[in-house]
């Protein structure tokens, strides 16, 4: 049975390959059918073979009446018959009722008689189709959960009913979308941008785009050029002598200020070769390699650009620019100057307790008077009074530092024949600044100290004397009073503090950012202030914006001293101990929302710095572009505009 | 001599064609254009005519080449008109005018603030102090007479010209008129002459509510028929007051009180005797002039004018100028402002021509400029004189000139002017320290300063013979 199986197999090969590939010889074919076809397809292929036919062509024993041999080593002889002639095949085609389905085994030298089993998977394979009859291809799907039914499922309630309803968010974002489509926010299927992939080769680099470029270029540093020195003939100062030739060979390789020594040659056709040609092409193509090169993006802006646009000096006259007059007649440091109203009259004080009221235009000492008893002059202005105001005329406070401050009428004391101080005010402490409202019946002065005697108002029509403030925050230096409102401008060390006079309440408080505060001053429009300060700087404030400075403006070396607004004129100026006047031109607009104009126009010298203090005071003329500065060398001067 | 002989070859390029013409028919040379070179200056144009005319010691000539003194060479001239060589150039000649020369000097206790001439033909000019005092000038620079008149520095002083005759604008001073910072001004009557020359107190002027800073008077009104003696007076405030002071003229109140002009008596009862003369007067009309100091009243018809100078505007008319850069053109009898002409820069002193046509201003940026009140525009000056150091503190058009103009300044200098030219003519340094006060006394120049002299200088008559 097992050598039927066999002999089966092999006939089922060579059949195969008589339909298909007959050429093959038949060894081969089956040496491959056996490495390539599977155990199960061929269940009777795998029983020992009888003949140890194989290893050898079957054409050998063709000469042989024997075909083989078997285990014992016996032949195995061919068949009587052998291969028979026509005529017995035919009659057995006759009298064989199994003779179509009978095939011829060369190997075993047998008849093989096919099963019905073995025709039909001659026939599948024919067809194409799996072997086996038995193999299912297309079993049926058989759910692996839910092909047994169970009487009590897990889980499987009612479908709800939104499964089978239209869905309203679903609806929601279709409206959404056609409404987007029709109003041409979502386009549907968009062209896609073809970019250009193809350019003009010829273009300027600058319109092709940056992607199309190449690398750029970076071109090497280029060599510098030969001096005097590499000259095959070179004057005689570049030759080295002996002594500077030894040197040179002494030195560093890398220290030589040449890498080669000069030599004088009398014609260019004695000149050999260069020796270190080759070496210094090698050290050159080095340094192209090894350093690497690369575009430094410099930032290419004109300084001038950044620079606010400011008018002209020029555009903006009138303001002073030259000295005119010199008042001379002070022998100490003049501390503070006041200007009548009409420009006719200018006082000033200094620290030995001289009060001077001078003529403006021809600088006559009008009047001396000499108040050393109580002690130097430290602030004084002056007021034009009002028809009804109680101060008939213009009126001059003066303070000094004794402690005693003290006021006068200057301007009518020729009518009335009194000369000298009408009302001396006594404060406890030395009074550091005086201040005039402005419609001369209120007079506000500070002293030293932080208690509320610190700052006092003084009424002149009624003679009397209050203080505003139960203690002050911080020491006073000095207070203002509002052009048009009633507040009161408190400056202490570091701030600014404005009081409502008549609510008596706080209403703002400046943080100057300086550091001591030495004068303040308002703008006659009443919207700024001004803070000059010891540390050099001068803040302008806008009263209608933040609490800190708009501007502050650090042009001085040293303490600021004074700064002034004029009155009438878009002027302002600072007085500093480096002996310097500062004059600016200063717009405010009435349009809120420029910013105000400052542009710096003059510096007027002229005092000398004398014991660390320079100009001391400084005040404009109340109708012309003028300005009196005074200064610690004890000279008062007018400039004015040429 | 160098000024072009034919033979001199080699400046034949730059020569011109000049024709020589003046006014002076005395010193007329022919009119038949002459060849100089074009590097000439005047001196060497004055060397021309003096050779033409024959003169062995030549005498100077200044040339007026189209209308301006010659002060460059003729090349600039052509140059700066564009004239071509070819063309003749008329050159007007005329005798220069020499340096004038220091006088007399006298010295005062305070500073000198004001001062103001007599008229032509007198040798009398009265100076304002400092301590409040007017002091009468006679012959040989001598004071006369010294009147106490205020009690503050005198800081405005001006001749009140006589009505004698009807004529309008007299060549004598009737008498003066002074401003003080004490708020008044007074009126004094010319007394006496010559050596013995003093003054009266005529009137006292009450209306000013501030310091008196200029003063002017004039034979004002309507008509020759008899203008009525006008003073104006200015203050810091820029208030001009206008007065009548007919009284000086009528000498004594009681013709005055027929005129019916506004005036009272300071005195009553007993004491009337006594103060009869002085009277205090009242403002005509006070009116706020400028929004500053008024620093300069001038008109025409002062003191001093030749009888044959044409006032060519009425004589009403009164100029004043501010410190608020305006200078204006009032009719004076309505208070009405005709003109204003606005100056670059704050004046402070202002000077009129005798025609009452040409102005001259002097400004703190030691410049004087000259007006023409003809022109229309506010701001056009026929020319800005520099040569000031400082702060010019007076002007003071010349008597019978329509050209020539003083000033002084802080500087202590006094310059005469050609307004054809804008180099001055000459120059003086008057004064230590500031010159503060300048005019004119009969041909001389009279200047006062704060060293307290008072210095008188000849100006010498132009040489035509």
């Amino acid at each position: 049975m097992p050598r039927k199986q066999e002999s089966t197999a092999v006939r089922l090969h060579l059949l195969w390959c008589v339909n298909h590939l007959v050429l093959f010889p038949y060894q081969h074919l089956l040496s491959a059918l056996r490495s390539s076809v599977c155990c199960c397809h061929l269940p009777r292929v795998g029983t020992q073979p009888t003949l140890t036919l194989y290893v050898v062509p079957l054409h050998w024993y063709d000469e042989y009446d024997h075909i083989g041999y078997d285990r014992s080593g016996s032949k195995v002889m061919k068949r009587a018959d052998g291969t028979g002639n026509g005529i017995d095949a035919a009659l057995n085609a006759r009298d064989d009722p199994n003779y179509a389905r009978t095939v011829y085994d060369a190997y075993n030298d047998r008849e093989v008689t096919l099963t019905d089993r073995e025709l039909e998977v001659i026939r599948r394979i024919q067809a194409g189709a799996f072997p086996h009859p038995e193999f299912q291809a297309y079993p049926d799907y058989v759910d692996y959960f839910t092909h047994e039914k169970q009487v009590m499922p897990l889980e499987g309630g009612d479908e709800p009913k939104r499964r089978f309803i239209p869905s309203k968010w679903e609806m929601m974002k279709v409206h959404q979308l056609m409404k987007g489509i029709r109003e041409g926010r979502i386009v549907v299927n968009p062209k896609k941008k073809v970019e250009e992939d193809s350019y003009a080769i010829w273009k300027d680099d600058d319109d092709i785009p940056e992607k199309h470029r190449g690398p750029m270029h970076i071109p090497a540093p280029k060599i510098p050029l030969p001096g005097h020195a590499e000259s095959y003939r070179p004057p005689k100062e570049y030759l080295l002598t002996e002594e500077e030739q030894k040197q040179w060979e002494e030195m560093d390789p890398s220290e030589r200020p040449t890498n080669f020594i000069p030599k004088s040659f009398d014609s260019l056709r004695e000149v050999g070769a260069y020796g270190g040609f080759v070496k210094e092409r090698f050290e050159r193509c080095l340094d192209l390699y090894l350093c690497p090169r690369a575009f430094k993006r410099r930032l290419n802006i004109d300084p001038e650009s950044l620079v606010p646009r400011l008018p002209r000096p020029r555009e903006l006259k009138p303001f002073p620019n030259a000295l005119c007059v010199e008042y001379k007649g002070h022998a100490a440091s003049v501390r503070c100057i006041a200007c009548s109203g009409d420009g006719q009259w200018m006082a000033t004080g200094d620290d030995n307790g001289l009060l001077i009221v001078w003529e403006v235009d021809t600088a006559r000492a009008a009047q001396r008077f000499d108040l050393s008893g109580y002690g130097g002059i430290g602030a004084m202005e002056g007021v034009v009074g009002n028809k009804g105001a109680p101060v008939k005329w213009e009126a001059l406070v003066s303070a000094t530092v004794k402690g005693k401050g003290r006021r006068r009428a200057a301007g009518a004391e020729g009518s009335d024949g009194e000369v000298g101080p009408r009302v001396v005010l006594r404060c406890e402490r030395e009074v550091c600044c005086v201040t005039w409202h402005g419609k001369g019946d209120y007079l506000a002065s500070v002293s030293r100290g932080e208690d509320r005697r610190a700052v006092m108002i003084h009424q002149v029509s009624k003679a009397s004397t209050q203080c505003p403030f139960r203690k002050t925050k911080g020491e006073v230096q000095c207070v203002k009073f509002h052009v048009s409102k009633p507040f009161l401008f408190v400056a202490t060390k570091q701030q600014v503090r404005i009081y409502h006079l008549i609510k008596q309440m706080l209403v703002k408080k400046l943080i100057s950012g300086c550091k001591w505060i030495s004068c303040i001053d308002v703008h006659p429009s009443g919207d700024h202030l001004i803070v000059g300060s010891y540390d050099r700087r001068v803040a302008w404030f806008d009263l209608d914006l933040a609490s800190t400075p708009y501007k502050t403006l650090k042009y001085h070396t040293k303490a600021v001293r004074a700064a002034q607004f004029h009155r009438h004129y878009p002027l302002m100026a600072s007085a500093s101990d480096d002996g310097s006047v500062h004059v600016f031109h200063a717009t405010v607009y009435s349009d809120l929302l420029r910013n105000p104009l400052v542009v710096p126009l003059k510096i007027l010298r002229g005092h000398e710095v004398t014991g660390g203090l320079g100009v001391m005071a400084l005040v404009f003329h109340p109708r012309q572009p003028w300005v009196f500065t005074a200064g610690a060398d004890g000279a008062v001067r007018l400039f004015q505009d040429v | 001599m160098d000024f072009g002989e034919p033979s001199d070859d080699e400046a034949d390029a730059g020569k011109v064609r000049v024709k020589f013409v003046t006014k002076v028919p005395s010193i007329r040379v022919t009119e038949t254009p002459v060849a100089v070179p074009e590097s000439l200056q005047r001196y060497g144009l004055s060397e021309v005519v003096n050779h033409l005319l024959g003169r062995d010691p030549p005498t100077p000539f200044d040339m007026l080449v189209m209308g301006r003194f010659l002060r460059s060479s003729l090349r600039s001239v052509m140059q700066r008109h564009a004239l071509s060589g070819e063309a003749v150039l008329e050159v007007e000649y005329l005798p220069a005018l020499r340096q004038p020369t220091e006088a007399e000097h006298a010295d005062q206790p305070d500073w000198v603030s004001a001062v103001a001439g007599a008229g032509a033909g007198l040798e009398t000019f009265v100076t304002g102090c400092y301590d409040g005092c007017l002091r009468v000038y006679g012959p040989g620079c001598k004071v006369t007479s010294l009147e106490k008149a205020h009690q503050a520095p005198v800081t405005a002083l001006c001749a009140v010209p006589s009505l004698a005759g009807g004529r309008p604008g007299g060549a004598h001073a009737a008498g003066f008129l002074s401003g003080s910072k004490d708020m008044t001004a007074r009126l004094w009557r010319r007394a006496g002459s010559g050596g013995n020359s003093s003054l009266e107190a005529a009137a006292i002027l009450r209306g000013h509510a501030n310091s008196i800073s200029a003063a002017h008077a004039a034979a004002s009104g309507s008509g020759d028929s008899g203008g009525a003696p006008r003073a104006y007076t200015g203050d810091w405030s820029g208030h001009v007051c206008l007065w009548d002071v007919a009284c000086l003229e009528g000498g004594h109140a009681d013709g005055d009180d027929a005129q019916g002009t506004k005036r009272r008596k300071t005195d009553t009862g007993a004491a009337a005797a006594a103060a009869a003369a002085v009277t205090e007067l009242t403002p005509l009309a006070s009116f706020r002039a400028h929004a500053q100091a008024v620093t300069g009243l001038a008109g025409p018809g002062g003191v001093g004018r030749p009888q044959t100078a044409a006032v060519v505007v009425p004589s009403s008319t009164l100029y004043s100028a501010s410190l608020d850069r305006a200078v204006k053109t009032w009719d004076a009898e309505r208070q009405d402002c005709l003109h204003t002409l606005n100056a670059p820069k704050a004046v402070t002193c202002l000077g009129c021509s005798d025609s009452g046509r040409m102005l001259a201003t002097g400004h703190p940026d030691a410049r004087v400029r000259i007006w023409d009140t003809r022109t229309q525009g506010e701001t056009l000056t026929r020319a800005s004189l520099s040569s000031h150091k400082q702060w010019v503190t007076g002007v003071k058009w010349a008597p019978g000139s329509e050209t020539m103009v003083l000033s002084c300044s802080h500087d202590g200098s006094v310059k005469l002017w050609d307004i054809r030219s804008t180099l001055p003519l000459h120059s003086a340094q008057a004064h230590r320290g500031k010159a503060l006060c300048c005019g004119w006394q009969d041909g001389k120049i009279v200047s006062g300063g704060e060293d307290g002299a008072v210095k008188t200088y000849v100006v010498p008559e132009r040489n035509h013979d």
